[in-house]
């Protein structure tokens, strides 16, 4: 099956010949795609000088509407399965062969990396995880979807679900957001084991400052979701 | 009940405001669609001011004490449907000029790999005519 790999990019200039040369050195199988999001730094300078194959967004639009950049990518160039993947150093290239085997076996539609199955490598801190699993009681009681670790934006989706997301993507918190959406939707969800690294340099786009009104805002994106119905966007 | 000093400010705030949103117009800075709802909080406002019998049933009609306060009270729903209808052009807004960016995105990628095969395309000719020289 014909992989994309979206590596969603703002100001990653440290990171991103590192995240590229480690992904294709790992997974020579995927194409890959780097959506830069108008970085101010020299982020689409060095994707141009490297020969990148790299999309480059003349405003900035957030993670949200970068990554939906990537699906719509993925959708025009005829791809079966695209991945998500930090450009920061955050996720580990090995886990994309597992994070793609649900898919190619039919088992699920939207898979999910979590670090909280194995609990294994860096695990966040402890108002984070406490967040997390706020939001999985959430999404398990409105959704009726099992997540553990529902911020991840280590994922696959399949062909169904690239075209949805291309249509409709959640943008400013998009993460558990697109869980609700996907599975209200019908589509079937799976977690699979992953070991995440501490992010090498940059900031997470969650700041601990904006943590409270992130649970808020995404707690009542979630429910809205579940009563307005699958059109709602 | 009210004055007629206050019916009289009214009026000439009232036309003052309509004369506004005419100029605005005129000169294209408003366009039609949105114009409508604030033509018609205008045309209320005026009615108020020339009919006070009007208001003055309304305001029983309501249970209000005070035609000035059912006046205010009248001005406030518009500007709240005013406010939400702005809102909701706004969030079409940002969604419409999203889907531009990206596709402007994708199009100048396109465009950057379409350069490359051009470029290409071109010294493997000139390659060749080198070689028949």
């Amino acid at each position: 099956m014909r992989t994309l790999v979206i590596i969603p990019a703002y100001n990653e200039a440290e990171n991103i010949v590192n995240t590229v040369t480690t992904l294709t050195t790992t997974c020579p199988f995927v194409d890959y795609v780097i959506i830069n999001d108008c970085s101010k730094d020299d982020t689409a300078k060095i994707c141009k000088e490297n020969g990148y194959n790299f999309v480059s967004l003349p405003i900035n639009l957030g993670i949200g509407g970068g990554m939906q950049t990537g699906y719509k990518y993925a959708m025009e160039n005829g791809y079966d399965i695209a991945i998500q993947f930090d450009g920061d150093g955050q996720h580990n290239a090995e886990y994309i062969k597992d994070i793609i085997k649900p898919i190619e076996d039919g088992e699920a539609d939207l898979v999910i990396g979590s670090r909280f199955i194995n609990k294994e490598g860096f695990q966040t801190s402890f108002m984070r995880r406490f967040g997390i699993n706020v939001l999985g009681a959430v999404l398990r009681i409105c959704g009726k979807v099992k997540v553990t670790d529902a911020t991840s934006g280590f994922r696959a989706a399949s062909r169904p679900v690239i075209e949805f997301f291309s249509n409709y993507y959640a943008q400013d918190y998009p993460e558990p957001e697109a869980i609700i959406a996907t599975s209200v939707s019908g589509f079937r969800i799976k977690e699979v084991p992953v070991v995440m690294n501490e992010r090498t340099a940059g900031v997470s786009s969650i700041s601990s400052f904006k943590s409270v009104y992130y649970m808020v805002k995404v707690t009542l994106a979630i429910l809205i979701y579940k009563l307005v119905g699958k059109r709602w966007r | 009940m009210m004055t007629d000093l206050f019916r009289m400010l009214l009026l000439i705030a009232v036309l003052l405001y309509i004369l506004l949103i005419g100029v605005l117009m005129k000169k294209g800075r408003m366009s039609l669609k949105y114009s409508l709802v604030w033509f018609a909080s205008g045309i209320v406002l005026l009615f108020c001011a020339l009919f006070p019998q009007v208001i003055r049933f309304f305001t029983n009609l309501m249970g209000i004490y005070s035609e000035t306060n059912a006046v205010f009270f009248i001005g406030v729903c518009f500007l709240l449907i005013i406010i939400l209808s702005l809102t909701s052009i706004a969030s079409g807004q940002s969604d419409r000029i999203r889907t531009l960016t990206q596709t402007q995105a994708m199009l100048e990628k396109r465009i950057r790999d379409l350069e490359k095969i051009v470029y290409k395309d071109e010294q493997n000719k000139d390659a060749t005519n080198d070689g028949e020289k």
